[in-house]
């Protein structure tokens, strides 16, 4: 379980030392994405342990008093947390397509040293 | 049960997307309709007051839906005091705006509309999720605010913001996130209830992660270097729109989700944080405005130090330091929406660096005497409105016995009286080759520098009775 998290906050730093570490533009908006994903992971795994079934209380045959059921309130935290992750990115690339109109370059320190 | 607390969330929406029909209609009429849902909104949420006033709080249930299935908004006195806020800075935006922005008009209001859409809904809110879901709506529609000129270093500054949100989103989500696997709910009240009773390392992984996302957020130093490029590239209205509104969000953002978490054993050692944060901010945000030469950006700046004033206030951990956090949040944006509407209005032909702005005031001078007058209210001379929040924080500061902090706060006012006092002086300079003929500006633009100056002007006529309420509002957040 706790390996779980692990990989989520290892996924989390990683996007964040992209983030700050990396001068291209398009690397930047990979690196949101990985952090994005981590954070999707991240609902996924508290949503359920293993053993859970999916929570689907009708027409399940096999369904025991005892079974424990996976959590659809954070399910659906994930998918809206997936759409405000695709209008983060299609903004940002906007973003991006329009620096590159202008300098020809999605290179941070390339555009900086052009504004000077 | 009234409707009033879900209108106010979709009537704003309602309007963005009514915005692109209204191009096919004249434009005086779509002028006047847009005026109106301005003043709709603050309509609405006045209409509120009388039954916050009688019960206390209302809590509407989404579609009928109770608790602990349903979405839930509440509105207390809190809520109520920042959406009120947020609807009279927004509508003095849309109001400047008309005639402001003169291209591809309807997009913008789509936008503008959707960032009310998204701030009202995170101010009503009693769910942490929809927080931050709608937190994220007023941020996402603001981006393309920024970049609205479509200069490559306003859509640089929109990019670079975008960025450091949505990092601090990220921070914010993993902290929800943790939150409701610890106590298994959503709602805001259920969820600080839940968590004093949780695991301490929870407690902190949680706190820690909400410090560092709304530290972001509201631009507290060490984290404020997307906001003077942000709010200093867009266009005058945005700015006044980032600095009065979205940064006041974000502080009831603070209240409602770090301290009432942090409620119980850990709200000292947060409250200590956010105390030297935010005189670290005071300092570091007056003094970098004195260097600049851009009047948007030195505006930008001085945002920085009075969210730093705002935050010292919250730090003190006292009713009386949280009002004046609260006062000095409505006054400022009053203040601050004002001193970039008159800049912008200065400055809009032939930009905002010094030597533009150079003797501009002889030719609009309704504008320079707005500029006047919100400068000497940012500075806080007493008879205006900014004196009051600065003055209530820096007593309170001292019953604490927090002396350089205090000592702070008049260091700050001192270097803010040289920096806009060369503002006002620039804008006074000799003119520049051209010649001084008078300018007509809008009836509108006129008419929000009544408003804004009148911000200014009211709490201070008004001050015990204003500060009663707001004193009632902020033992609120304490409970």
């Amino acid at each position: 379980m706790a390996f779980d998290y692990g990989i989520v906050t290892a996924l989390f730093c990683l996007g964040l030392y992209c983030v700050m570490t990396n001068p291209n533009l398009i690397k930047i908006v990979i690196g949101i994405n990985i952090i994005e994903s981590a954070l999707v992971l991240f609902l996924v795994r508290l949503a359920a342990s293993p053993g859970d079934r999916a929570p689907i209380h009708r027409g399940d045959p096999g369904m025991q008093p005892a079974d424990t059921f996976a959590d659809p309130i954070l399910h659906a935290l994930t998918l809206t947390q997936i759409v405000i992750n695709a209008a983060v990115t299609a903004i940002m690339l906007g973003f991006v397509i329009r620096l590159y109109q202008s300098y020809r370059t999605v290179d941070l320190n390339e555009i900086r040293r052009m504004k000077h | 049960m009234t409707h009033l607390p879900v209108l106010a969330v979709i009537a704003p929406l309602f309007y963005a997307f009514l915005m692109p029909l209204l191009e096919y209609i004249p434009i005086r009429v779509r002028r006047t309709g847009t005026v109106l849902f301005a003043a709709g909104q603050i309509v609405l949420v006045l209409l509120m007051i009388p039954q916050v006033v009688a019960e206390g709080v209302i809590e509407y249930h989404v579609g009928g839906w109770v608790p602990p299935i349903g979405i839930v908004l509440v509105v207390d006195g809190f809520s109520l005091l920042f959406a009120l806020l947020a609807a009279v800075g927004i509508g003095m935006v849309i109001l400047y705006s008309l005639d402001y922005v003169d291209r591809r008009e309807y997009r913008y209001f789509v936008l503008l509309f959707l960032v009310q859409t998204g701030v009202t809904g995170m101010l009503l809110t009693g769910d942490m999720f929809n927080l931050y879901v709608f937190f994220e709506l007023a941020s996402m529609a603001s981006f393309p605010l920024i970049a609205f000129a479509g200069s490559r270093i306003a859509v640089e500054a929109a990019l670079r913001y975008l960025v450091y949100s949505t990092i601090a989103a990220a921070f914010i989500l993993l902290a929800i996130g943790l939150v409701y696997g610890a106590t298994g709910t959503l709602n805001l009240r259920q969820a600080a209830v839940g968590l004093a009773s949780a695991d301490a390392l929870v407690r902190s992984m949680v706190l820690g992660l909400l410090l560092t996302g709304l530290a972001i957020k509201v631009a507290l130093v060490p984290f404020h270097v997307w906001l003077p490029v942000a709010h200093s590239t867009a266009p005058a209205p945005v700015s006044a729109l980032l600095s009065g509104v979205m940064l006041k969000i974000a502080v009831y953002a603070i209240v409602r989700l770090l301290l009432a978490f942090g409620h119980g054993v850990q709200l000292a050692r947060l409250e200590f944080v956010l105390l030297n944060l935010g005189t670290l901010a005071i300092v570091v945000g007056h003094w970098l405005a004195l260097g600049q030469s851009n009047f948007k950006k030195t505006l930008a700046w001085s945002s920085i130090a009075h969210v730093g004033i705002i935050v010292t206030g919250m730090g003190l951990g006292t009713v009386q330091g949280m009002a004046g956090a609260l006062f000095h949040s409505i006054n400022h944006m009053f203040m601050k929406s004002l001193a970039f509407f008159a800049v912008g209005r200065l400055g809009r032909d032939r930009g905002f660096e010094m030597a533009d702005m150079k003797g501009t005031g002889w030719r609009t001078p309704l504008a320079a005497a707005a500029l006047i007058a919100s400068a000497l209210s940012l500075t806080g001379l007493p008879p205006l409105a900014g004196f009051i929040g600065k003055w209530e924080i820096t007593v309170e500061t001292l019953r604490e016995r927090h002396f350089v902090h205090a000592a702070a706060i008049p260091f700050g006012t001192l270097l803010s009286a040289i920096y806009l006092g060369r503002m006002v002086r620039v804008v006074f300079g000799e003119a520049a080759p051209g010649g001084a003929s008078r300018e007509p500006g809008g009836l509108l633009t006129g008419l929000v520098f009544v408003m804004g100056t009148a911000g200014c002007l009211v709490p201070f006529v008004l001050w015990d009775s204003m500060w009663s309420v707001v004193l009632h509002v902020a033992s609120l957040v304490f409970v």
